[in-house]
């Protein structure tokens, strides 16, 4: 048999494989031409199209699938006979090159699924453990698929039906005496942050002109195509690093093109490279593909998705969905998505020419020159505590200076007893400060924990900014913390220590109550969060819509918004705006 | 007087400040930030508030409210509900279905969950106590035990708030949670999802006793220190103090709805197969009276031993302790919730008919109210004989 040609039909076949997925397989080259050694940069062009079936090309095995609990298998005259489990699939072929044939075998139990060679010698079966992986105890209906995929590979499909949809793991195992893993690649369900639908196909080309035969993982994410590609060399498989940001990039700055001639265009293109980026990179926190057990791909840094996440917030905040581009600019705190300069002039543009919903007034009625705390009494009193505490009747403008006994911190639990002092960034992700109002005493409560795997190099302890998360509120449930559009309850005791999972609540669902904050109302109807170019009142029981106010003269007041509060009956906003305080109507 | 004196001496020690159970000596524990002894914990836990104001030391009280009054789960109550057609006191309306039962504590509070996850504990007059959102559906109806109210919701944990609503504990269980928890008279909380569990009042997992399917029928305790459960595989089991399984029956229907006990022991359940069946404590079936469809409500039980329970075919019945039918009353719709009997013997039901209907102990209709939506949730008496129960448009009632 002539090897080099049976790899040549081989490195063109594209095999489909079970539930769209595509397979095609050779793994050397026979080119005579050298092997490139490294990136993709450093090889010349393909000259072989990978995509045409060469004509003649042998129809390659398919395994047997299986019944429910078959724990025998027939491998040529022998039976081999499950310790654990019960069998997937099978698949005959010779993999130690003598007689008699051999067989793949998969088989599962609740737990685990396990990837065997099955060798006969004699009446007996013996069996080698080729690899395994453990199933989450949610995911059940395990269904497998074996097929050669050219001369020297073969490629295993399993799908586990679990909670939020199906699970498949896919291996590329090698035909040979002892085989061997080449990948293992995983596809997770949809999860809360990445629910689109995610296909896989993958082929076998010539992608660096070497000869040698690279493998293509065309990922579909919803109507996203990203081809990843895993390069043969001489060391093994190496992933091309340049995507999934290439196709990312072109498809991004497509959507920058057509932000002024194609508005919704360019929000639903810069939507996918948002949604391809969360499935894709480990970076997101939320990826769902997943190499030899990791999660996600390394992507790093990610300009595209940082472009693509500059247009939507532009196209939200034109659209009149101010909450939503809130939540789109939380992705600027993330290493991987930080802006340009101009990428973050358009969107702060963008707000600068917003039309608010509602004509909105303002009007001083005070001055403080330092940063100073503000809250509500209640709608008609304003307390302000700076330099020199005080509380200001709104209705009459009387102002009555207040001893520090009477100013108590606005963000405090049922009893009075513990208050929130601060919300920090620090290498355990954010933590809210916690201590006892009357002593200097505090404690960390977490908030959300730091994501991703990577080490923090340098210890941060820093104050979380106004896209990161705040708390709200304290109610008796907890805390209520918000990060752009996102809201979330951290429970805590009567100690304020934390007791239980912080619970993400879905928009409009019903807040915790009473509330004790300066920036939500007790019954948290309505809250406030500050915006360098004005204010998003968020109306969380009309379907948590955003109203974006500004007033006309926003500009003329100099210096930045330093502090923020509603009143209780979620009817007036007051700012501090550099020196002046000034209260908000609409 | 000797005696008097020790107690009090026992009870004035001043108990260590503390964080964590690290910081405690010996066998004690930190709770809410004293080093205590964990059986004066438990027993503080069990007491009402207004019991611990009055300083009764002593065993565990037992003194607990829940799903259809009590552990046996006969519905009776002690108070007097209205005996003519009730007018409207308030309603309280969250954003999904109201499933629970409201459930009145020792104060007067009424808490109850919805299905849009919220979990409120509302005042006398209906005002907003405080909320507690769970995230997740709430099925479930709460159980007050002492100062604690319990509840497991599709979160998949039981949770257990102080009655101002803050947070004890959340105990991750394996499952989602539809059914209501019961307070065991050995101080333990049982509750069911994939199978049954047993937990103390600090959120102590004593034991999980799994079953093969989902469990939705909510524990009830037998006298003879048995834990009852159905299964939706169409099985009743009875479980010991250990979670052993004392015996298994199977009734051939799906059991949706709880078991219930009467006081010579007997056991009454309700099955997909649309019978109510009577076990007796050694799990053997005494008889099944058939009905014309579905039985998902818990059977409750009259002082005199009549058996109540409303079918999906639409009707109530009334059934004697020997399996013969005495009565049964019309409904237009399908009968889910279960029913309630007050001091005089007058019976209250909901059906999905849209109306709430109160029955005489002789089979008669009383009055009828026409709530608009349909009554899933069982009934609720208080003690000024004000109805409280929830409807499928997600209003939580007070009629009076």
């Amino acid at each position: 048999m002539n090897v080099c040609r049976s790899q040549r039909w081989g490195a063109a076949l594209v095999v489909v494989f079970a539930g769209g997925l595509l397979l095609g397989g050779l793994l050397s080259g026979c080119s005579g031409r050298k092997q490139v050694p490294f990136g993709l940069q450093d090889a010349g062009a393909s000259t072989e199209s990978a995509d045409e079936p060469e004509e003649g090309a042998p129809q390659l095995p398919v395994g047997q699938t299986f019944g429910p609990d078959q724990v025998e298998v027939r491998v040529a005259e022998s039976t081999l006979v499950l310790q654990t489990g019960y069998a997937l699939a099978a698949l005959q072929l010779d993999l130690d090159g003598s007689e008699p044939i051999d067989a793949v075998v998969v088989s599962a139990d609740p737990q685990e699924v396990r990837l065997q060679a099955a060798y006969p010698r004699g009446l007996d079966v013996a069996a080698r453990k080729i690899d395994s992986f453990l199933v989450p105890s949610h995911c059940t209906e395990p269904a497998a698929e074996i097929r050669q995929l050219s001369p020297s590979l073969v490629g295993v499909r399993v799908d586990h039906s679990c909670e939020t949809g199906k699970r498949t793991n896919l291996w590329l195992v090698t035909i040979e005496a002892q085989p061997r893993v080449r990948e293992r690649i995983t596809v997770l369900p949809p999860n809360d942050r990445s629910t689109a639908l995610i296909g896989l196909d993958l082929r076998v080309e010539d992608r660096d002109g070497d000869g040698y035969d690279d493998v293509v993982a065309e990922a579909r994410i919803g109507e996203t195509d990203v081809p990843l590609a895993w390069l043969n060399r001489p060391g093994g498989f190496a992933r091309d690093v340049s995507q999934p940001e290439a196709a990312l990039r072109e498809l991004a700055d497509g959507a920058w093109g057509s932000l002024r001639s194609d508005l919704a265009g360019a929000q639903e293109d810069s939507l996918a490279v948002l949604a391809a980026f969360v499935a894709l990179c480990r970076e997101s926190g939320a990826a769902r593909i997943g190499l030899s057990g990791t999660q996600g791909l390394q992507c790093r840094q990610s300009p595209a998705t940082a472009r693509a996440v500059s247009v939507a917030a532009t196209a939200a905040i034109r659209r009149g969905s101010f909450v939503r581009a809130l939540e789109l600019q939380r992705w600027w705190e993330v290493t991987a998505t930080q802006p340009t300069p101009e990428e973050r002039e358009l969107v702060q543009a963008a707000w600068r020419k917003a039309k608010a919903n509602a004509t909105a007034a303002w009007r001083v009625v005070d001055t403080e020159g330092s940063q100073a705390s503000l809250y509500f009494r209640d709608a008609d009193t304003l307390v302000i505590n700076g330099r020199t505490p005080r509380a200001v009747q709104l209705s009459s403008g009387f102002k009555t200076r207040l001893s520090e006994a009477e100013v108590v911190p606005p963000v405090r639990d049922t009893d009075g007893r513990y208050a929130v002092r601060t919300v920090r960034a620090t290498c355990a992700g954010f933590e809210a400060e916690v201590g006892p109002v009357r002593s200097k005493q505090s404690h960390r409560v977490p908030i959300e924990r730091r994501s991703g795997n990577d080490p923090c190099k340098t210890p941060i302890d820093r104050p979380a900014s106004v896209f990161e998360w705040a708390v709200l509120g304290w109610a008796p449930q907890g805390l209520v913390a918000a990060s752009g559009d996102l809201l979330r309850i951290v429970p805590l005791n009567s100690f304020a220590k934390p007791a239980g999972r912080p619970i993400d609540l879905s928009a409009g669902s019903p807040l915790p109550a009473p509330i004790r904050g300066a920036r939500i109302t007790p019954d948290g109807s309505r809250y406030v969060i500050p915006h360098a170019e004005g204010i998003v009142v968020r109306d969380w029981r009309k379907g948590a819509a955003g109203l974006w106010l500004r007033p006309t003269d926003w500009n003329a007041v100099p210096g930045e918004l330093r502090s923020i509060a509603i009143s209780p009956d979620g009817q007036r906003v007051a700012i501090q705006k550099g020196s002046e305080i000034r209260v908000v109507t609409w | 007087m000797l005696v008097v004196a020790a107690c009090s001496g026992a009870r004035s020690r001043p108990a260590t400040p503390c964080m964590s159970d690290n910081e405690c000596r010996s066998d004690r524990i930190c709770h809410e930030g004293r080093c205590r002894f964990v059986e004066e914990v438990l027993a503080e836990l069990a007491m009402p508030p207004s019991t611990l104001d009055a300083e009764q030391p002593g065993a565990l009280p037992r003194r607990a409210n829940g799903f259809m009054g009590d552990a046996a789960h006969t519905g009776r109550s002690e108070n007097r509900g209205p005996s003519a057609s009730p007018s409207p006191a308030w309603t309280y309306q969250t954003g999904a279905r109201v499933f629970a039962s409201p459930v009145v504590g020792h104060d007067g509070t009424v808490y109850v969950g919805s299905l849009d996850g919220q979990f409120v504990a509302l005042n006398p007059d209906g005002s907003l106590k405080w909320r507690y959102s769970a995230g997740q559906k709430i099925y479930p109806s709460a159980l007050v035990a002492g100062s604690s109210v319990l509840f497991g919701t599709h979160q998949r944990e039981l949770v257990s708030l102080s009655l101002e609503g803050q947070p004890r504990w959340k105990l991750p269980l394996q499952d989602v949670v539809d059914a209501s928890a019961t307070l065991g008279p050995d101080g333990r909380v049982y509750v069911v999802a994939n199978g049954a569990y047993a937990v103390d009042l600090l959120g102590r997992l004593h034991w999980h006793k799994p079953t093969a399917g989902h469990v939705r029928s909510a524990p009830v305790i037998h006298p003879a220190r048995l834990v009852i459960i159905g299964t939706t595989e169409g099985s009743l089991m009875a479980l010991r103090p250990d979670g052993s399984l004392a015996w298994k029956v199977p009734l051939g229907g799906a059991i949706e709805g709880a078991a219930s006990i009467d006081d010579e022991g007997r056991i009454y359940t309700g099955t997909g197969r649309g019978e109510i069946v009577q076990i007796d404590s050694s799990g053997t079936v005494r008889w099944r009276f058939k009905t014309r469809d579905e039985v998902r409500a818990t059977p409750a039980i009259a002082r005199d031993g009549t058996v109540i329970v409303g079918s999906y075919d639409g009707s109530v019945y009334a059934i004697s302790p020997s399996g013969a039918l005495r009565w049964k009353v019309a409904t237009g719709g399908r009968v889910r919730a279960s029913a309630r009997i007050d001091a005089d013997g007058r019976i209250y039901v909901g059906s999905q008919d849209n109306f709430l209907y109160c029955i005489a102990p002789s089979g008669s209709v009383l009055w009828r109210y026409n709530v608009g939506q349909d009554v899933d949730s069982t009934v609720e008496i208080g003690s000024d004989g004000t109805l409280y129960f929830g409807s499928d448009d997600g209003g939580v009632h007070a009629l009076r």
